[in-house]
């Protein structure tokens, strides 16, 4: 028997938890063979949300799982903008307004497999987030740096070895956020291997610290979620990563610390999210010499 | 003897990536004291290139070796700041030690 899934009213991260139990069993298998979004309640959806959800829906077909789909042929600010992101014509095989078309404040979200993601980054997210952070491309070496860790740490790490992006300028409060998930062993499953036996929400905060690695590759000795959160607040931003039950959200101190608030959620994400917000306003990218420098060691 | 990175892989983007170059660093030192190592034309690499190229000879050498052997040109502001990361986290690791 099919089992309905209503979507939430407010489809954004902190919506994740309960939605994913919802399709999710606690033992990590599809709760059912076909599953029918219910898009009634749908009033808001976020570049997390689509993310998550997106992922999801590959994630079951992956599983053998059908996923359909009803009452999303309603006029909403929701159903637009997941119309206008493609995700119709993507899952349904049309548009649902016949003059959907990609807003200029969204690059829409798209699967990141191996071979095609370091392409992404360098010819269509790094010209879009230089053109909306205003500044030139080369300031964005860290932030492209950032990503391909996350990207080699999804064919590494991820079960599915593809994951989800989708990045999204919100003018009217000036931020830009670029949203990253997989659905794999999880960050805390990784960094237990290493460390020992510890909580979900405290194996995602020990792995934002310098040199904390899984080491589950022989090269593997990680630098790279430290360097973005370390790059993000540079600039102001902040960093939401979900794994399993535990999420970490940084918060950018007066005193130019960082505070890391771990949380325990209500419920299991069987993979990662990255939620990177970025402020158009004020950006300070890398300084890029025209000429460049010998390494002092 | 001089090496440009970008004559040697066409990025600098993954692990495999620093597998080639590692190779490449590897085979230079057999046949010469001094190496240097031009990233003209790298913009930003992750970590995991940096360690599986640079740290991998950093570990098999040992770190005054590589000081000595092996010079490092044409680095921007980010290849730096994570060749300098990248290296610190090898020395505190305790198969390091």
């Amino acid at each position: 028997m099919p089992l309905t899934v209503k979507l939430p009213s407010s489809f954004t991260a902190h919506a994740l938890y309960r939605f994913v139990s919802m399709v999710v069993s606690p033992e990590g298998s599809p709760r059912a063979e076909t599953i029918v979004f219910d898009f009634r309640f749908l009033s808001w959806i976020d570049g997390a949300g689509l993310t998550v959800f997106c992922n999801t829906l590959q994630w079951l077909a992956a599983r053998g799982v059908r996923c359909m789909f009803t009452n999303f042929d309603r006029p909403s600010e929701a159903i637009a903008y997941l119309d206008d992101c493609g995700f119709f014509e993507e899952y349904v095989g049309a548009k649902q307004r016949t003059n959907s078309s990609p807003r200029s404040t969204t690059l829409p979200f798209r699967p990141i497999g191996p071979s095609e993601s370091f392409g992404w980054l360098d010819f269509e997210a790094i010209p879009w987030l230089a053109y909306v952070l205003n500044v030139d491309p080369r300031a964005l070496a860290s932030i492209k740096a950032c990503m391909k860790e996350i990207f080699n740490n999804i064919a590494d790490h991820s079960a599915e070895t593809i994951g989800f992006v989708h990045v999204q300028q919100y003018p009217r409060v000036d931020r830009v956020h670029v949203t990253i998930s997989d659905f794999g062993r999880g960050i805390p499953t990784t960094i237990r291997a290493s460390y020992g036996d510890m909580s979900d929400s405290a194996a995602i905060c020990l792995a934002t610290q310098e040199g904390v690695s899984s080491r589950s590759t022989p090269r593997n000795r990680g630098s790279g979620l430290r360097v973005l959160v370390d790059y993000v607040s540079k600039n102001q931003g902040t960093v939401d990563i979900y794994s399993l039950t535990g999420s970490l959200k940084t918060v950018n101190q007066a005193d130019g610390t960082i505070e890391y608030r771990e949380t325990q959620g209500a419920g299991v994400y069987p993979g990662t999210l990255v939620n990177i917000d970025l402020p158009t306003i004020g950006f300070v990218g890398d300084e890029y010499e025209e000429v460049k420098e010998d390494f002092e060691w | 003897m001089v090496i440009a990175v970008l004559d040697h892989v066409a990025h600098c983007d993954t692990s495999a990536d620093g597998d080639a170059l590692y190779l490449v660093l590897h085979r230079a030192l057999a046949l010469a004291s001094r190496v240097t190592v031009s990233f003209d034309g790298v913009d930003g690499v992750p970590s995991s290139f940096i360690n599986a190229s640079i740290v991998r000879l950093v570990e098999e050498l040992g770190i005054e070796a590589v000081k000595s052997r092996i010079a490092i040109t044409d680095v921007s502001g980010q290849v730096s700041d994570m060749l300098r990361r990248c290296v610190r986290n090898a020395s505190r690791a305790p198969e390091f030690a």
